[in-house]
């Protein structure tokens, strides 16, 4: 890891755009962390007699539908963003984890049961999954999480397969396996280790990905529900009142830009520098 | 081939069956009545019996199932709850108008990604390269949504160009001026998508024995790109634009609740909010159905022009 540490400090001096994409994900994860301490105003604080407030020295971004100030809006909705994109990847990613694992060195007929099932879930077209599982479950931030851990799933889920399947033959298990080694060491301290790599990649590129559907859901009405500062919601706040004032939604698209860009560009540097097999992957 | 086909279309059809029964399930186990969604939280016992009754809720668990297959497979998907009217003629009403957006969006997208990807193999390593290759990295990353919005604001609030909302008045004119925004929008995402990829897959077949043998005959730089890469690249590219087809119809959803477009999109986002489930259900399966339909007839066809994939199948 640390020889990664150098490659990417090494990738960052040579390319400019990691760089610029490392500035936008501080800029973003302090916004999220220290919110309390950056943001000038309370968030959810209506000030109606001052709404639609343009650009000016005590609103830099002005004021919302209802007075509220968008800068604070904007910074405190970067808690919401990192909050659910974070801590619902990282649990998909430890269930996508347990099935690969488990698919991949397991039975073949567990390793088909278990590809179907990420074959059905990634054959429904991503909104229309998330969409009916809303639809069943009623919308909301804990089926918010539960959404984005179901469509990341699959996905996690088949890289540590292939992963698995490609080490389960190699000389290293093989030998583990004639000297007796159980299974939760074989896949605890052999396989784990090697697939860990590969899975972590994928999740910070994947990061952007989230960030956007959890904000396109909250667009719909269907995410996280109001007051809370979302950049989804706030952007279906702006668009609804686009006649009176265009200022609040080209500010929510503002954070939402930021966020993407910066996470992809520096996903995208950090895969370069710690898995050259992957530089010439597309996506 | 024909069996490969057939192995195709068979699991195509488990795994649409296989939504529709976990839909099935999942409905059915979470706690909360879907008529009693519907009706909202002033109706009366005797609305809620009829209701349920109309809805086939009152039958056991497999005689739902069963009733809801055998009714799809000719095409009744049930009624709406709200509008009273069958599921699947809403579908049909709106469906040609998703259709007609997906494939402007992609037309135009791939129309100016293909030039830009050839641009970029033929002065590969340049500024110009790495220039796209920013582009397509941004606009690949960046919300489709965004985008439509600031689109919209610009194009449709303050310049008035383009209508912000709708599918036009009637008229062919007035149609094709409300597609604007909207397949702009969509497609915006592609054009960095399809160049990255056009440009990958030349460069993988750059280095293959024809290419150099070209090379060596003297034909012209620009040819080799034209003729004889483009060529080769087209088939991997194609086929992963098939398998991206779903992206295209999960953003279409969203882009047609920003300009209220008439469409699937319009039709599954009000009925989620309403939590009208025929209509739910019925958009989850035709979607799916068309998504699916398309990977089969790409693999097919891939598979067609392709020998090594069909020998690959035969040998395994």
């Amino acid at each position: 890891m640390r020889s990664g540490a150098r490659e990417l400090w090494r990738a960052m001096r040579r390319d400019p755009m990691c760089l610029f994409g490392l500035i936008l994900v501080l800029v973003t994860l302090s916004a999220a962390l220290f919110a309390g301490f950056i943001a000038p105003y309370d968030p959810v604080k209506i000030d109606v007699a001052n709404k639609f407030a343009g650009i000016s020295a005590e609103h830099w971004l002005g004021t919302d539908h209802l007075g509220r100030d968008t800068l604070s809006r904007v910074i405190f909705g970067a808690r919401v963003a990192m909050g659910i994109a974070l801590s619902s990847i990282l649990i998909a990613a430890g269930i996508g984890l347990f099935f690969g694992l488990l698919a991949g060195y397991g039975p073949r007929w567990l390793d088909n049961i278990i590809l179907f099932i990420f074959d059905t879930l990634s054959s429904v077209p991503l909104i229309l999954l998330a969409l009916t599982i809303i639809a069943i479950a009623g919308a909301g931030t804990f089926t918010l999480v539960f959404v984005i851990i179901i469509v990341s799933v699959p996905t996690y889920g088949r890289l540590v397969r292939s992963q698995t399947l490609s080490l389960r033959r190699a000389e290293f298990i093989l030998a583990e396996q004639s000297m007796g080694a159980g299974l939760l060491r074989i896949l605890g301290v052999h396989l784990l280790p090697n697939v860990l790599g590969p899975l972590v990649i994928m999740v910070s590129m994947d990061i952007p990905t989230v960030v956007a559907l959890e904000a396109a859901l909250s667009y719909l009405g269907l995410g996280v529900k109001p007051p809370t500062p979302s950049w989804g919601a706030m952007l279906f706040d702006g668009y609804t009142n686009l006649r009176s004032s265009a200022l609040p939604v080209i500010a929510a698209g503002l954070p939402l830009v930021i966020a993407t860009l910066g996470f992809t560009f520096f996903g995208e540097a950090l895969r370069d520098a710690l898995d050259p097999k992957l530089k010439k992957g597309v996506m | 081939m024909l069996a490969y086909a057939l192995k195709r279309i068979a699991l195509a059809l488990g795994i649409l069956a296989t939504v529709m029964f976990i839909m099935f399930a999942a409905v059915f186990l979470v706690p909360g009545n879907p008529a009693r969604a519907a009706l909202g939280p002033r109706a009366t016992p005797e609305m809620l019996d009829k209701l349920t009754r109309e809805m086939g809720l009152d039958q056991p668990y497999h005689v739902q199932v069963w009733n809801f297959f055998a009714n799809a497979l000719t095409g009744n998907l049930g009624t709406d709850v709200i509008s009273n009217r069958p599921v699947a003629h809403e579908i049909w009403e709106v469906l040609p108008n998703t259709v007609i957006l997906c494939a402007v969006a992609l037309g135009w997208a791939f129309l100016l990604a293909v030039p830009l990807g050839c641009l970029a193999v033929l002065k590969r390593g340049s500024l110009w390269d790495r220039a796209l290759g920013i582009f397509s990295v941004s606009v690949i990353s960046l919300p489709y949504y965004v985008i439509a919005i600031y689109a919209l604001v610009l194009f449709a609030v303050k310049l008035n160009w383009f209508p912000a909302l709708g599918d036009g008045d009637g008229t062919w004119a007035s149609y094709l001026n409300a597609l604007v925004l909207p397949a702009f929008a969509l497609g915006f995402t592609w054009v960095g998508y399809l160049a990255r990829l056009v440009r990958a897959s030349m460069l993988d077949v750059a280095g293959e024995n024809h290419i150099r043998t070209a090379r060596a005959f003297g034909v012209p730089e620009r040819r080799i790109v034209t003729h004889h890469m483009l060529r080769a690249a087209i088939i991997p590219v194609l086929s992963l634009v098939f398998v991206s087809l779903g992206w295209l119809l999960s953003s279409a959803v969203v882009i047609e609740a920003i300009f209220s477009r008439p469409g699937i999109g319009q039709l599954v986002t009000k009925a989620v909010a309403l939590r009208n489930y025929p209509v739910v259900m019925g958009c989850v399966l035709a979607m799916t159905a068309v998504y699916v339909a398309m990977t089969v007839i790409a693999d097919i066809v891939i598979a067609r022009i392709d020998p090594r994939i069909r020998d690959a199948f035969r040998g395994a």
